[in-house]
């Protein structure tokens, strides 16, 4: 044992959340340290992740909890859990992090605000290490938004630009609905059994001391978190607008992190909720139903980054499908997608971004046979598309093959039919952009921008991920092994068969469209599909409806309300209240006419008013 | 001796009659005397009473208040009157009513 | 009489009201900065004191300064406590007071008359600091009107708009309130015979509840306008979007405040079986300001009318903590004063400064001042965090505190509403400050300058505050959650 193991589950949280802090000071110094530095402290937060696995593994799958009291009035403690599962994300959060930190070296050279940015970067490395090592739902609840909060800044990064602020926003306040879920489940959770932390929450849920109702509806809430935060139907909107940050911000952020957070958690609570039949067909139907509706929205996205946002909503719908199945095979199908998925779509992301440095625009009709002129990029490309497709011996064959298996021994029928689908659309799009970037003519729309490789900086990522890609596919027997997992989900004839048969389905109508030219993308747009055409287009009108309801329909209630509510009636009650004295006082000025007969003929009415009243009371 | 309630009723119509006169007069030096009128009703009143207090004695404590209340009657008389005089010559008027500026 | 100096409350409270006079008197000759020094100085006097004394509060539980009989016909003793509850209010009044006094400064360059204006701030700060400090009814009552006389002052000869009408409703309405605050106060007295807090918890128990009943309505209410809880929260609006920023950040963060100290000293502390009754009504009534406030925030265009509509939101939370009378609920609504204190402190500080710069408070007429004001912007969106309740700040650890607590009481569907409240808030919030300071910076907008130095310290001070209160959170709780507990004591004891 090193001696610098104990700290390492803290360490690797802390030194990203410190080293932020100190990015504006280095920055202060020199520009090109500070890009460094945030390299170096990225590299040595991964660094202390990978040091926990020696650990894990003399654990063989048990959980160590530790613990430091933070609150000690109420007896809160901030702790860590060492266990498979959290420092497997921890490690795909930090590697993949120190990549694309590299990587932003060459592309974010010629950009402003780089102290804010790569502080905004090493904090949600932090903050992401931080969700996956805690041990209690408030710790993993604080983390949580401070993700959220980071999204919302990286995505928002060119705030000159109107519609980047927009969908910073748009992103902070739909993951927050989720969040409002969480918190809701975690506080209820938290009253009954009297702790935050996941191990005691786990004992109590074992010792049934949590009635069932109760759990169902924790559990879906908690779930609801989860939706927010990995863009699952009905909040997926916000990713695709994500896509206004910058390329590195979305292939951390939004494909290989922070969206898995929801899956994690999930994971998380797998143990507490697998028995509750309520989530599990919530978890299941809503992961098949994001991802074949998103999927279908990919076919026709034309921006070069939307493309992969939508295929992240639908593959993150695929490793909550697995979850949802509710068996150890489900459960470790979806652990093993999230890495092979982590891997490819971050090697994607950061190919489109090689792409749009070199092109200078994100639209794809724009482009096309950038083969020639970049062939590393296209290379590692291709290896994205066919691991994202599902193409042997790739790793994406691999864990989506895992997730059809998992389904089919269970004998779901929809949800296999729906990741049957989702499959196909898969291959679809997934050949359609490759086809569309690197491969045809050169698109006659472009201008004489001067096409080359990029900088190693930004190809050494691209081709160790692309090796890491090809290489993690056969890590499933030691990742098993990993995770202390006994049942061995080894390849059975009728998943593969299914997963091949959904490669080639998909795979057929792209080449014959986009690569042959056999069939006309024109025939898409206009005729007899135009409408379905249309509807996939403005993704089923989701953002549409939002928009009507919150954007347009909040605001006028709002403002309805302030005018014919707070202003007329409870002001002007205020202000009647007031008018009221005044009438009284003014009615009564008058009478004080200052001339002396008025006077004295009221002290004569006086007068005769008290006699009267003496009479009266003497008795007359 | 006449009986009491004769020199009670002269006072209260000499009571009435200053009172109207200070309701419904305009000239100031109608008010004036209409004060004075008011003044010599209390004094009537209490000389009356002090004679009718207990038979056959007068009780001295009545005319000693009725001599102090005509001296400052006289004063009161005096300052009104320079009052009105002043008031005159600012108004060029004896009517009161242009003594207003007390209202509201 | 432990602490510093011996009469360290008395001194507290004395120090800025000896200071105002002489803040007048030489004003002239010293001039605006040498004015503003010595307020502030005389305000970090009693930030200190009050600090010293905490020594006392930590060991004993409570410190009292008795300086004997006041008035003996009715039994009036000249007492001051400080305990828990009133050292966590006490010193945020002082702190931000402090910071507020500094702000001035700068402020106060573009106004008139700051002699006069820095002697008003002096008498008000005395008076929000003798209200938490007060141990007797009618000393309390005296103070809580010496905290209006000033402000009405301020907000009417220094505000913007209209403010002589602003200014005028604001002190009829809580001079209204506060009608119904003495009533309750002489009733007390007519029933028990004394009007000494420390004494009265004791003495009330063998009232009749009906009359109980009455004297914690008729106090209630009082309490409620100044703490603007819907439907009395009327004169928020008005009066902290037209008062000049210094002010509104005591209005805002600081002296509706002393209305939810009063709750708690008085209507939680003195009759708990009549309160428990009511409790989830008032917690209803929580919920309903909060969303309303949100609601009118979100119709607002003008910067500072927001911000006061955001009060009122968080007053509702503050509230929704006090009612559900569990430890941790009310732990979260004490700290909730703490960090809403702060954070609103700071949000009005950068909205001055916005103002300063630009002239503009319409939010629709502003854009792309982040790169002009970067330290503004930065702590302009700490602040919107915070009170939006965003880890790591210390919004967010008040308000999951409130919400805990909430659940605790089991009012799971009523603490729903509140947790989605957040919502709205972040809505109003981010769309603020993406207004103005995100997009393309409008034409007349191009010299714009960061706020000067002297405003910037503050509002740096109030940012690191909010940000150490969420992360180190244990360090205010040591104060608020021993308050907390003794009141949740009662409840649970009665």
């Amino acid at each position: 044992m090193l001696p610098y193991d104990e700290y390492a589950p803290w360490l690797v949280w802390l030194i990203p959340l410190v080293g932020s802090v100190l990015v504006p000071i280095v920055g202060a110094i020199n520009a090109k340290a500070r890009n460094w530095f945030a390299v170096l402290i990225s590299f040595i937060g991964a660094a202390y992740a990978i040091s926990m696995i020696p650990q894990v593994l003399t654990l063989r799958g048990e959980a160590r909890d530790l613990a430091v009291p933070w609150i000690p009035q109420i007896g809160l403690k901030a702790g860590v859990l060492l266990d498979p599962l959290s420092v497997f994300m921890a490690n795909v959060a930090s590697w993949i992090g120190s990549l694309i930190v590299l990587y932003s070296i060459g592309y974010m050279a010629h950009e402003e605000g780089l102290t804010r940015y790569y502080f905004f970067m090493l904090f949600f490395i932090g903050g992401m290490n931080g969700l996956v090592m805690a041990n209690n739902f408030l710790q993993l609840f604080i983390f949580w938004e401070i993700v959220g909060l980071c999204s919302y800044a990286l995505i928002g990064f060119w705030y000159k630009k109107d519609s980047a602020s927009r969908a910073g926003i748009k992103a902070f306040l739909v993951t927050k609905t989720g969040d409002i879920m969480l918190l809701v489940g975690i506080f209820i959770l938290f009253t009954t059994t009297g702790s935050f932390s996941f191990l005691d929450s786990k004992q109590a849920v074992e010792a049934g001391r949590i009635a069932l109702p109760l759990l169902a509806a924790v559990s879906v809430l908690i779930f609801g978190g989860a939706i927010g935060k990995s863009a699952q139907f009905p909040l997926q909107i916000w990713l695709p607008d994500a896509m206004e940050g910058p390329t590195t911000v979305s292939a951390l952020i939004h494909a290989a992190t922070m969206v898995k957070a929801g899956v994690y958690l999930t994971a998380r609570t797998f143990t507490l909720f697998a028995g509750v039949n309520e989530w599990l067909s919530t978890v299941i139907y809503i992961g098949g139903i994001t991802a074949l509706m998103t999927a279908t929205i990919a076919i026709v996205a034309v921006d070069i980054k939307r493309v992969l946002a939508y295929s992240t909503i639908s593959q993150l719908g695929l490793m909550i499908t697995a979850l949802g199945i509710g068996t150890q095979a489900g459960w470790f199908a979806s652990q093993f997608h999230v890495m092979s998925h982590a891997l490819f779509k971050a090697l994607l992301f950061l190919c489109a971004g090689s792409v749009m440095h070199a092109v200078g625009t994100t639209d794809m009709r724009e482009m096309g046979g950038l083969r020639r002129y970049m062939p590393i990029t296209f290379a590692t490309g291709a290896v994205g598309i066919f691991s994202l497709s599902g193409v042997p011996p790739f790793n994406g064959f691999w864990s989506k093959d895992l997730i059809v298996a998992a389904v089919y021994e269970e004998h779901m029928f929809i949800p296999l039919v729906l990741v049957f689908l989702t499959s196909l659309c898969t291959a679809a799009y997934g050949f359609r952009w490759l086809y569309m970037v690197f491969l045809g003519k050169e698109s006659r729309h472009r201008g004489s921008h001067h096409l080359h490789e990029s900088p190693y900086v930004m190809t050494i990522p691209l081709v160790i991920l692309a090796v890491a890609a090809v290489v993690s596919g056969f890590l499933e027997e030691p990742f098993l092994q990993y995770l202390g997992i006994e049942h061995g989900a080894g390849l059975e004839a009728v998943p593969v068969g299914l997963s091949l048969t959904a490669l080639v389905l998909g795979f057929v109508p792209a080449y014959l469209v986009y690569f042959r030219k056999s069939i006309s993308s024109a025939r898409f747009t206009t005729g007899a599909l135009a409408p379905v055409h249309k509807l996939l287009s403005e993704g089923y009108y989701f953002d549409r409806a939002y928009y009507a309801v919150f954007l347009d329909g909040f605001p006028r209630l709002c403002n309805w309300a302030y005018r014919w509510i707070e202003i007329t009636i409870i002001d002007r009650f205020n202000y009647a209240i007031a008018g009221t004295a005044q009438w009284f006082s003014q009615g009564l000025r008058p009478s004080h006419t200052g001339n002396l007969n008025v006077n004295m003929s009221a002290v004569l009415i006086g007068l005769a008013g008290f006699l009267i009243l003496a009479l009266f009371l003497i008795g007359w | 001796m006449i009986p009491l309630t004769y020199y009670l009723a002269s006072a209260l119509i000499l009571y009435i009659v200053g009172m109207y006169c200070l309701a419904a007069k305009r000239n100031m030096i109608k008010l004036i005397i209409g004060i004075e009128i008011l003044a010599n009703a209390a004094n009537l009143n209490f000389i009356a009473l002090s004679a009718y207090g207990k038979p056959g004695e007068v009780d001295p404590l009545g005319h000693a208040f009725v001599i102090m209340s005509i001296v400052i009657g006289a004063c009161v008389v005096a300052v009104a009157l320079t009052i009105a005089v002043h008031a005159y010559r600012h108004y060029k008027t004896l009517d009161v009513r242009e003594l207003r500026r007390l209202r509201w | 009489m432990a602490g510093i100096t011996g009469y360290d409350m008395l001194l507290a409270v004395l120090v800025p009201a000896v200071v105002a006079p002489v803040c007048f008197v030489a004003g002239r000759k010293i001039g605006r900065v040498g004015n503003g020094l010595l307020a502030t100085a005389a305000v970090a006097i009693s930030t200190l004191l009050l600090a010293g004394s905490s020594g006392t509060v930590f060991s004993a539980g409570r410190s009292v300064e008795n300086y004997g009989v006041w008035i003996g016909l009715f039994k009036l003793d000249a007492v001051f406590m400080q305990d828990f509850l009133s050292l966590t209010i006490s010193l945020l009044i002082a702190g931000v007071s402090t910071l507020a006094a500094f702000y001035s400064i700068a402020y106060m360059s573009h106004e008139h008359n700051q002699e006069m204006y820095f002697t008003a701030l002096l008498l008000f700060v005395s008076g929000m600091i003798g209200v938490v400090l007060s141990a007797n009814l009618i000393l309390f009552y005296l103070f809580w009107e010496l905290m209006l006389i000033p402000s009405y002052f301020l907000i009417a000869y220094w505000g913007t708009g209209r403010p002589r009408v602003v200014g005028f409703k604001y002190f009829m309405f809580t001079h209204a309130g506060a009608a119904s605050l003495i009533s309750g106060i002489l009733l007390t007295y007519s029933v028990t015979g004394t009007f000494n807090l420390l004494e009265l918890s004791n003495l009330l128990n063998n009232v009749a509840p009906g009359i109980l009943k009455a004297i914690m309505i008729l106090m209630f209410i009082g309490f409620a306008v100044k703490l603007a809880v819907f439907p009395v929260h009327t004169w928020l609006p008005d009066a902290h979007a037209e008062a000049p920023t210094p002010i509104s950040v005591l209005l805002s963060g600081v002296m509706i405040k002393t209305g939810a100290y009063a709750i708690v000293r008085m209507t939680l502390t003195l009759f708990p079986s009549e309160l428990a009754k009511i409790a989830y009504g008032l917690s209803v009534l929580a919920v309903i300001t909060m969303l309303w406030g949100g609601f009118m925030a979100f119709a607002q265009t003008d910067l500072k009318r927001m911000l006061a509509y955001s009060s009122v939101s968080q007053v509702g939370y503050i509230l929704f903590g006090l009612t559900s009378l569990t430890a941790l609920g009310l732990a979260g609504g004490l700290f909730n004063v703490i960090t809403h204190g702060v954070a609103k402190g700071l949000l009005f500080m950068c909205a001055g400064a916005i103002i300063y710069a630009t002239g503009i408070r319409d939010i629709n007429k502003l854009g792309g001042l982040a790169g002009k004001m970067p330290i503004t912007a930065v702590a302009t969106l700490c602040g919107a965090l915070s009170i939006a309740g965003t880890p790591p700040f210390g919004g967010f650890a008040s308000e999951w505190m409130i919400f805990a607590g909430g659940f605790a009481a089991h009012y799971t569907i009523l603490t729903s509403l509140a947790v989605a409240a957040t919502i709205v808030t972040a809505g109003y919030y981010l769309r603020m400050i993406k207004r103005v300071f995100f997009g393309e910076c409008p034409a007349n907008l191009n010299g714009t300058k960061e706020a000067p130095l002297s405003m910037l310290l503050p509002i740096s001070i109030l940012t690191f505050l909010t940000v150490a209160f969420g992360i180190f959170a244990y360090a205010p709780l040591q104060v608020i959650y021993p308050a907390a507990e003794a009141v949740a004591k009662i409840f649970t004891g009665a």
